[in-house]
């Protein structure tokens, strides 16, 4: 009984946070940019969350939160529109919404496919919100008792995760990894007050923008790959309310889709790194493989819209929970919703909740109104979004470049930052040419500092002795995963699987 | 015979470099203590090891036996130096003659990434988002940007 009041009482709290004329505004300027970098094409979470971040520096901390995360949900929904309508997806996460998307919208059922992309993408969110509201609170609680031991190996865990999972080579991720935690130990050494390769330069002694380096490694870098493409431009095509409602038949067929992808995509949403596409597949793969007409997909079965997109979204929304209850990210966006949460002073860890809890359950209930928002703007305002994807790119990447530039500028107003983004680009268009995942390094300076203080804490408790690494059963189960984790990407690597992926890749770019 | 797939060759010696200077740097210059005290060393070089172990795997990696020719995606020359030059007209010019002149230079420069590139709709563009960029940062984000300075 009191389990409830106090859930009733935090619902409250988070209400009266949320529903403030500013935080309303906030998480309606979130959804609306989110959306209206995620429909342009190649733009994803990813690059809409980094744009953004720097104007987050001057808002109060709940605010931040409440726009990037808006800015998450708007890139989700805006980059399926752009999958369908061109056939090009809007992101990666997207990818999967080309396949039955595009030929649905070629069939003149494009009005359909979004709508149902709409819907299926908020019951995905609505389960994944559901998840967040239900185990954030018991696991933050379980994860109080952590010490030192436990966070080191649980950042590990994500660490390795995020960089063997899904990659091409797993040794080169897991350098890349390294590549940030070596970035993060640059500035003042916390313990001791001494500069770590700052080479006398007074800007390194706070060490690098993670704002420069974010924007440099995937805004730059993305501008230099793709500014020279030719790009698509979608046929003027309007949608009223009538062409967009699915028939019987479709909602019969999508309503069972949406229930399994919301499933699939809940459990492996909370796991480390799962998210960005991989989900999203394996939910089409299984809609494609219970359905009773297999050779429909690919030419236009709603299923395969349906699933996916209840799949990505439910993710979104468990991916929230290791975030905001240990402190430790499972990609690169909710990397930067930690550093969003650092730049603002609040200590990530289970204690943001009881510390919090107006940022928590305000954040909350901002994802269930910037949900009913998107849904506003995906459905009657679709034909706004739908032109918006006529401007030609030639317009779009010089703007890129320099709101990058001017969001570095401002977010510490020292020219040195801008060096640092102009680094970062060219250093990630490298790697990019070298086929280094640029994911991991970003992961890596984020955790770096709390990995190495930690890291340091433990063996002080310990003595110097390693061997409180096994002896702690959370500990040594994440270690013994994240062993697992490496062990079994390069074995897979090894039977050529991925280097074959690699060769894929390669082709696609060409 | 053997083929070397020179971007593995490229990326393993260089992440061997990198690893090595960290690691050597860092033991030259600060404490390493021990694991129960760790100085502000200890960190650095081990990690800096462990980045020029990886960077060693990558290199024997590439010495195998490829199968298959890799073709490596073209470098985009004209795109990576007109984002390079815009970027560096940024950190130039901000300072130096405020923002809307910057925003000017930088989106025409930038515009030259693309292949079809006009003047016209570059400065046309250029002076839209000076315009807009104006709104957003100095009147709506009242953030300290003077749209133009003197130079000096």
């Amino acid at each position: 009984m009191s389990l409830l009041s106090t859930f009733v009482d935090n619902l409250t709290l988070g209400l009266q946070v949320a529903v403030s004329v500013q935080n309303l505004w906030y998480c309606f300027l979130g959804v609306f940019l989110g959306c209206l970098v995620g429909v342009l094409p190649g733009l994803g979470a990813l690059i809409a969350i980094s744009l953004l971040l720097p104007i987050t520096y001057h808002l109060p901390a709940t605010g931040a939160l409440i726009m990037l995360a808006g800015v998450y949900f708007g890139a989700d929904y805006g980059g399926g529109t752009c999958s369908i309508l061109l056939g090009v997806p809007g992101h990666a996460a997207a990818a999967v919404d080309v396949l039955d998307g595009f030929p649905m919208s070629k069939q003149g059922r494009g009005g359909i496919a979004l709508f149902m992309k709409c819907v299926a993408s908020f019951w995905g969110s609505a389960v994944g919100i559901v998840l967040l509201m239900l185990f954030a609170p018991v696991l933050s609680e379980w994860a109080l008792n952590f010490g030192p031991s436990e966070y080191c190996a649980l950042m590990l865990l994500g660490l390795v995760a995020a960089s063997t999972v899904g990659q091409g080579s797993p040794v080169k991720g897991v350098a890349m990894m390294v590549i940030g935690l070596i970035l993060g130990i640059v500035g003042t050494d916390i313990n001791t007050g001494m500069s770590r390769f700052a080479f006398d330069i007074p800007e390194m002694l706070d060490g690098f923008s993670l704002v420069a380096i974010a924007m440099g490694l995937f805004a730059i870098t993305e501008v230099i790959q793709s500014a020279n493409s030719a790009r698509v431009t979608a046929e003027n095509q309007s949608f009223s309310l009538r062409d967009q409602l699915p028939t019987r038949e479709d909602w019969r067929r999508s309503i069972p889709a949406m229930l399994r992808g919301s499933a699939l995509g809940s459990f492996f949403g909370a796991l480390p790194g799962t998210s960005g596409g991989m989900a999203t597949f394996l939910s089409y793969a299984m809609e494609k493989r219970i359905s009773k007409h297999p050779e429909q997909f690919g030419k236009g079965a709603i299923e395969g819209i349906a699933g996916p997109e209840a799949c990505n979204n439910a993710g979104v929304g468990t991916a929230f929970i290791p975030t905001l209850t240990l402190g430790i990210p499972g990609d690169a966006i909710m990397a930067l919703m930690l550093g969003a949460l650092m730049i603002q002073g609040i200590q990530p860890g289970p204690q943001v909740l009881t510390s919090h809890p107006d940022l928590f359950w305000g954040l909350i209930v901002s994802f269930w109104i910037g949900n009913i928002f998107l849904v506003i703007l995906n459905i009657p305002l679709i034909g706004m979004w739908v032109r918006l994807l006529a401007i030609p790119y030639p317009l779009l990447f010089p703007a890129i470049v320099l709101f990058t530039c001017i969001g570095v500028y401002t977010a510490s107003n020292n020219v040195f930052d801008v060096y640092v983004l102009l680094a970062a680009g060219v250093i990630g268009y490298l790697m990019m040419l070298l086929r280094f995942e640029v994911v991991p390094v970003l992961l890596g300076l984020i955790l770096g500092p709390m990995f190495e203080e930690n890291f340091r804490r433990t063996l002080l408790l310990s003595r110097g002795s390693f061997s409180v690494f096994i002896e702690r059963p959370i500990t040594a189960v994440a270690l013994g995963v994240s062993a697992f984790l490496v062990l079994w990407s390069v074995w897979g690597y090894l039977r050529h699987r991925a280097r074959d992926a690699e060769q894929q890749a390669d082709a696609a770019h060409a | 015979m053997k083929h070397i797939d020179i971007r593995d060759f490229l990326a393993g010696t260089t992440l061997v470099a990198i690893g090595l200077f960290v690691a050597l740097y860092a033991a030259s210059h600060y404490e390493i203590g021990v694991p129960a005290r760790m100085g502000p060393g200890f960190f650095p070089v081990a990690l800096g090891w462990i980045l020029a172990a990886l960077g060693g795997v990558v290199l024997l990696f590439s010495f195998r036996k490829t199968v298959h020719v890799l073709v490596p995606p073209p470098f985009a020359l004209r795109s990576f130096l007109a984002v390079v030059i815009s970027v560096a007209a940024f950190s130039v010019l901000i300072e130096r003659v405020g923002l809307m002149p910057t925003t000017l230079a930088v989106t025409v420069i930038a515009s030259m990434a693309g292949q079809s590139f006009k003047l016209g709709r570059a400065l046309l563009l250029g002076v839209f988002l000076a315009v807009l960029s104006w709104l957003i940062f100095t009147v709506g984000l009242q953030l300290t940007l003077p749209p133009f300075k003197l130079p000096g």
